[in-house]
C-alpha cells in the first residue's frame, strides 16, 4: 500500500527517490536563493500546519475510500490532457496515443474519469507537465524557488506552472463556484495523498523536500534514467 | 448421501453423458463450426435519448464437407443477425454452399458481393458499421453486399491476384417487361501482397433501377500505420441520379489499442432536384481485450448535407426512410466466439 502511494503522488514519488540515494544532497547552487526560499518554505510550512493539512486530514477522515479514489481517479483523468499535450511537444508519440486512449475510455466506460478502466485494460499512465517539455529541449532549471502556496519548483518550472494551468480542463468551467469547488478538491485531493508519504521526511525539513523534488524533476524528464554519483560521498 | 430425487437425477445425468459421448463423434464429421460475434452498445445520437441498441451482432454456422473428390470439398455457411436488443434472431445475413478447390470456388446463396469486400470495406474500418455511423457513405451496399439469388466464381488466389464474378438472378413473371433473367451482377479483381491491398470492382442490375457502379480502393500497411482510399462513381437511370463518394481512412495500432479517423465526402445529382455535396468523419479507440474481446469508443460527424445523403442512402439500403443524425458517440463492446 505504501508503495502504491509513493508512486502515485507526485512529490511522493520524489521522497521514495530522495530516501533511495540518500543521503546524497544537491549541490548549493542548485539554490542560490536559499535564505529567500527558506522564508516562504516557512510561510508555506504555517498555511499547510493550521490549514490544508488539518482540511487534508479531516477530508480522509469523513470520506470512504472509494471515493477518494474517485475523487483522484477524476482529477488524475482531466490531468491526461496535459500530458497528451506535453508527450506530443516532446515528440513523445506513443506515450501522446497512450495518454489518449486513457481518455477516452476513462471519460467513457469509467464514468467521467472516476473509475480508471485503462489502467486494467492495459494502458498504463505516462504523466508529462510543461516543466518537463522545457527540460526535454534543454532549458536548464535555473535556481531552485518556493513558490508561495505551491511549494517547491524552480524558475523553469515555475513559469511553466502558467502553460500547465491553460491545459488543465477546470480552467475552461465557466461556472465559476463550480471552477473554484474542483480547484479545492483537486488541492485536497492532492494534499491528503502525501500525508502517508510525508511521515518518511528526516532530517532538515527544507533540505529534504528540495532535494526530493529536484531528484524527482531529473527522474521525470530523463523518463527514469538517472545518473546518480553514489561514490561522491565516500 | 443422496435422496431418491437427486439419485435420479445423477442417473439421468449419466445417462445424458453417455448420450452425449455417443453423439460427438457424429458432429465432428459434419466438421461444422459454432461462431459469433455479440456487440452491444450505448450509443448517443444528435437530438436522441440514449440508447441501448445492438451494433450488428451475428452467430453462425460453418463447415466443410467431404465430396469424396480429389482436391474438391463441399463448404457450407449460415449466419443469421442476432439482436441484443430485441433478445431475437434477426435476419438473415449469409446462407450459402458451394464447392471449392485448385479450380477456384464456386458459391451459390446469399452471399458477399466483390464490391463489398474488394471497395467498400477497405475503408469500413469502425466497428461501429451500421448505415448511421460506419457504413453511412456506402452506395455500393445498396445492390451489392450481402445479397440473395446469387451464383459467384472466385479464381484460386494466385500470389495475392483474384478475381470474383457474380450473377443475382431473382426470378420474376415473363410478363413483366421490367424483369430479367439475369437481373444483376458485379465482377472484381483483387490484388492483396506486401501490405498491399487493391481492387477493382464494377456491378450492374438490369432490372426496373438500372443501376451501375464502378468502384476502386486500395489500402496500404506500414508497421502500425494503414492508410486507405476509395472511390466510387455510379448512376441509378431510373431515378435520373447521379452519385459518387471517395473516403480516405487511417489506423495506427499500438499493441492493443488502435486509433482510427476516416474523412468522406459523397454527391448525389438528381435531374430535377438539388444537388448534394456532403462530409462525414469520424474518429474510433478501439482496446482489444485478450483476443476475442474488444472495447471501442467512436465518434461520427456529418454535414448538413452529408446527414441527407446518408439518410437518403439508409433507406435505399434499409427500405425504410431515416434521417440519420447529424452527430454521434458511441461506447461499444465486442465479444467473438
Amino acid at each position: 500500500m505504501l508503495s502504491f502511494t509513493l508512486r502515485s503522488g507526485l512529490a511522493a514519488t520524489g521522497l521514495g527517490m530522495a530516501l533511495v540515494a540518500a543521503p546524497v544532497w544537491a549541490e548549493t547552487e542548485q539554490d542560490p536563493w536559499e535564505g529567500l526560499n527558506r522564508s516562504i518554505f516557512n510561510f508555506n510550512e504555517t498555511v499547510d500546519r493550521y490549514a490544508m493539512k488539518p482540511l487534508a486530514q479531516g477530508y480522509r477522515y469523513v470520506t470512504p475510500d472509494i471515493a477518494e479514489t474517485g475523487v483522484s481517479n477524476f482529477f488524475e483523468n482531466l490531468r491526461d490532457v496535459s500530458n497528451v499535450f506535453n508527450s506530443v511537444l516532446q515528440l513523445k508519440f506513443e506515450a501522446a496515443g497512450k495518454g489518449l486512449a486513457r481518455l477516452t475510455f476513462n471519460s467513457t466506460f469509467g464514468l467521467a474519469g472516476f473509475i480508471d478502466v485503462a489502467t486494467p485494460m492495459g494502458i498504463e499512465k505516462h504523466s508529462e507537465d510543461f516543466g518537463q517539455t522545457l527540460g526535454y529541449w534543454g532549458v536548464s532549471s535555473g535556481p531552485y524557488l518556493v513558490v508561495p502556496f505551491w511549494g517547491p519548483s524552480t524558475v523553469r518550472d515555475g513559469a511553466a506552472l502558467s502553460v500547465d494551468w491553460v491545459t488543465a480542463p477546470v480552467v475552461y468551467v465557466d461556472h465559476v463556484p463550480t471552477r473554484n469547488t474542483l480547484y479545492g478538491l483537486d488541492l485536497l485531493d492532492a494534499r491528503s495523498r502525501l500525508l502517508k508519504a510525508e511521515q518518511i521526511i528526516s532530517g532538515d525539513r527544507y533540505g529534504f523536500i528540495r532535494d526530493a523534488y529536484l531528484q524527482r524533476r531529473e527522474y521525470l524528464i530523463n523518463d527514469g534514467a538517472v545518473s546518480v554519483q553514489y561514490d561522491s560521498d565516500f | 448421501m443422496l435422496n431418491e430425487g437427486e439419485m435420479l437425477m445423477k442417473k439421468s445425468l449419466i445417462a445424458l453423458a453417455v448420450a452425449g459421448a455417443m453423439t460427438a463423434p457424429i458432429v465432428a464429421q459434419a466438421d461444422a463450426t459454432l461462431y459469433g460475434s455479440l456487440r452491444a452498445g450505448i450509443k448517443s445520437a444528435d437530438d436522441q435519448k440514449l440508447n441501448v441498441e445492438d451494433e450488428s451482432s451475428r452467430i453462425g454456422i460453418k463447415g466443410d464437407v467431404d465430396l469424396g473428390l480429389e482436391s474438391t470439398k463441399g463448404l457450407f455457411v449460415f449466419e443469421q443477425a442476432v439482436s441484443t436488443e430485441s433478445g431475437a434472431w434477426g435476419s438473415g445475413r449469409l446462407a450459402y454452399l458451394g464447392a471449392t478447390g485448385n479450380w477456384g470456388t464456386a458459391l451459390i446463396g446469399r452471399q458477399y458481393h466483390p464490391f463489398y469486400t474488394m471497395i467498400e470495406s477497405k475503408t469500413g474500418i469502425f466497428n461501429s458499421a451500421g448505415n448511421d455511423f460506419g457504413e453511412a457513405f456506402q452506395f455500393g451496399n445498396i445492390a451489392h453486399k450481402r445479397e440473395s439469388n446469387t451464383v459467384a466464381y472466385a479464381t484460386p488466389n494466385m500470389n495475392g491476384l483474384q478475381a470474383v464474378a457474380g450473377i443475382v438472378m431473382d426470378g420474376g413473371s415473363d410478363n413483366n417487361p421490367a424483369e430479367e433473367d439475369l437481373d444483376a451482377y458485379n465482377i472484381g479483381v483483387n490484388y492483396a501482397a506486401n501490405g498491399l491491398d487493391a481492387g477493382i470492382s464494377y456491378g450492374a442490375a438490369n432490372d426496373s433501377d438500372n443501376w451501375e457502379i464502378l468502384g476502386v480502393a486500395a489500402s496500404y500497411q506500414i508497421d502500425a500505420f494503414t492508410v486507405a482510399g476509395k472511390y466510387v462513381d455510379g448512376s441509378i437511370d431510373a431515378q435520373n441520379t447521379d452519385f459518387s463518394n471517395w473516403e480516405i481512412a487511417g489506423v495506427y495500432t499500438m499493441g492493443a489499442t488502435s486509433f482510427k479517423a476516416r474523412y468522406g465526402n459523397a454527391e448525389i445529382e438528381t435531374t430535377g432536384a438539388a444537388d448534394l455535396d456532403g462530409d462525414q468523419w469520424g474518429v474510433e479507440v478501439e482496446q482489444k481485450l485478450g483476443k476475442r474481446g474488444r472495447v471501442y469508443v467512436g465518434y461520427t460527424d456529418f454535414d448538413t448535407e452529408g446527414q441527407a445523403i446518408a439518410s437518403s442512402i439508409y433507406s435505399m439500403v434499409k427500405g425504410e426512410a431515416k434521417t440519420v443524425a447529424k452527430d454521434t458517440l458511441v461506447l461499444g463492446y465486442r465479444l467473438d466466439f
